[in-house]
């Protein structure tokens, strides 16, 4: 099979706060072959704010299509928001002629199509690098690993090529690859998290995300894998205020943090040291299996 | 119904919409009112008006309460209503674009309004994000800035090596003019739109 190849657009958020998603993402997808070109001066897809105004949201995310389109390359999208927005915008580019001839006109000199595919690194894994490949990576399974795969909003709503809206999968799928016990975390998996309200509702916000931590916990989950920057900031970085002093934490991880630990690669190049929420003691617990493993054999 | 059939519903329920606000009408005039917009909500116990209330005070041509009430700057865009409308309305879309009216005809600022405000300057400026700048600017313009409250997670976020100290600005000859120029043909744009409409009132 010739090797996989995509543009790579990061996001605002990956060099930031969710530094550790960028780290874990390149690493892993280096470590399953696939090559990653990151978009050359990419720009902010506008995020949340942008989308009061359809014009500007899809132009803005139509200049870091345009890059990718030229290469002949789809794009992988990290943050679920940057995600949605474009492959949204290329929707649109692609149906509504209109809408591409008003865009290409404010873009200057561009001729974007819209015809490529705009790609989660969930969906790049599970569907085109494939669980049986994953699997055969596996070195170290999750085994202690009682994990809720939280899918938030945006990966599979509006619209995806790849799973469904209202019962998604895929992530269920990878985190069974990797040895993990999954938990049945419908329909929490997919209930907002409040993210976009954090500075403008933050109680809205945080009592969202309180509850989806309960309901974790309720479940028997002792992590919750996520795959958005925005998720991330309020079921990690927020998770103590959320959660009020009583409450025991849960440790909330991307979920490329997730597979880079299975397959044996160094927790330090994954970024764990940067969670708020430590996962050390969790981390201590799977490694211990591990070695209990190695003495029995 | 086709695109005419629902200009004309929008005529019969006596409209007072007109531009962006009539395209609305004509993309909500198919809603039956059934809520399963409300009942998807996360957000709709904190909102003075549900989700399919809106809908309905659209079709009436309700635009000044509309754009005047909490519940649009309540939308956490999540999309359930969105992906759940037996009608296949964009609801949050929709919800959306009522927040960019609101906005360009200088409704009361909200907080949400203030947070959009200062993130969209950003991205015009530098092209990219810049977490701290869109703290302060969205805190330096609340009655009781919060900033000290702030101490804490900042300190947490730079322990974690989460915060940039400077923005990742886009070289000028490098996308940073293009961005610029990608906001600044929008707003002519809107504002060549406006105008016409202005001219076709008249």
């Amino acid at each position: 099979m010739a090797k996989l190849r995509y543009a790579y657009y990061p996001g605002c958020s990956l060099s930031t706060s969710a530094r550790e998603y960028d780290l874990s993402v390149r690493a892993v997808f280096e470590h399953l072959d696939v090559e990653l070109i990151e978009i050359e001066q990419w720009n902010c897809c506008g995020a949340t704010p942008a989308g009061q105004d359809e014009l500007l949201a899809t132009a803005l995310a139509a200049r870091n299509l345009a890059w990718a389109e030229e290469r002949g390359l789809d794009v992988v999208v990290p943050c679920s928001e940057c995600f949605k927005n474009l492959s949204k915008a290329a929707r649109a580019l692609r149906e509504d002629r209109r809408l591409r001839h008003e865009v290409n006109a404010i873009l200057e000199g561009y001729a974007v199509q819209g015809r490529l595919k705009v790609k989660h690194p969930l969906e790049a894994i599970v569907r085109d690098v494939g669980l049986e490949r994953v699997k055969a990576l596996v070195t170290r399974p999750l085994e202690k690993l009682r994990v809720a795969p939280y899918y938030g909003c945006l990966i599979t709503r509006p619209r995806n090529d790849f799973d469904r809206p209202d019962n998604p999968m895929a992530l269920d799928d990878l985190m069974a690859a990797l040895g993990a016990h999954v938990v049945d975390y419908y329909p929490y998996k997919t209930r907002c998290c409040g993210g976009a309200l954090l500075l403008s509702n933050q109680p809205v916000a945080l009592n969202l995300t309180r509850g989806l931590i309960m309901k974790a916990r309720e479940r028997g989950a002792n992590a919750l894998a996520l795959g958005c920057p925005m998720c991330d900031m309020m079921l990690d970085v927020y998770q103590p205020q959320a959660l009020g002093a009583d409450a025991e934490p849960l440790p909330a991880l991307f979920f490329t943090q997730l597979v880079g630990l299975a397959m044996g690669l160094d927790p330090r190049s994954l970024g764990f040291g940067s969670r708020v929420v430590s996962p050390d003691k969790l981390l201590a617990r799977l490694s211990a299996e591990e070695s209990h493993v190695r003495e029995n054999t | 119904m086709t695109n005419e059939a629902k200009r004309m519903e929008v005529v019969r329920l006596g409209r007072r919409l007109n531009g962006d606000m009539a395209e609305i009408g004509e993309i909500v005039a198919s809603c039956i009112q059934c809520g399963t917009c409300s009942g998807s909500c996360p957000t709709a116990p904190a909102m003075d008006y549900m989700p399919r209330q809106i809908m309905h005070m659209v079709q009436q041509g309700m635009k000044e309460e509309v754009l005047s009430c909490k519940a649009i700057w309540l939308c956490a865009t999540c999309f359930t209503c969105t992906v759940r409308c037996p009608r296949s309305i964009p609801v949050a879309d929709v919800l959306a674009r009522l927040r960019g009216i609101a906005v360009a005809e200088a409704y009361a600022e909200t907080r949400g309004m203030t947070f959009n405000k200062a993130f969209l300057e950003i991205v015009r400026r530098y092209g990219r994000m810049f977490e701290p700048e869109l703290l302060l600017r969205y805190h330096a313009r609340q009655e009781t800035p919060r900033l000290f409250g702030l101490a804490p997670l900042a300190l947490t976020l730079l322990r974690k090596g989460k915060i940039a100290f400077l923005p990742e600005r886009l070289p000028p000859a490098e996308g940073g003019d293009a961005v610029r120029r990608i906001f600044e043909r929008v707003r002519e744009r809107r504002q060549a739109g406006s105008q016409d409409q202005g001219t076709h009132e008249s």
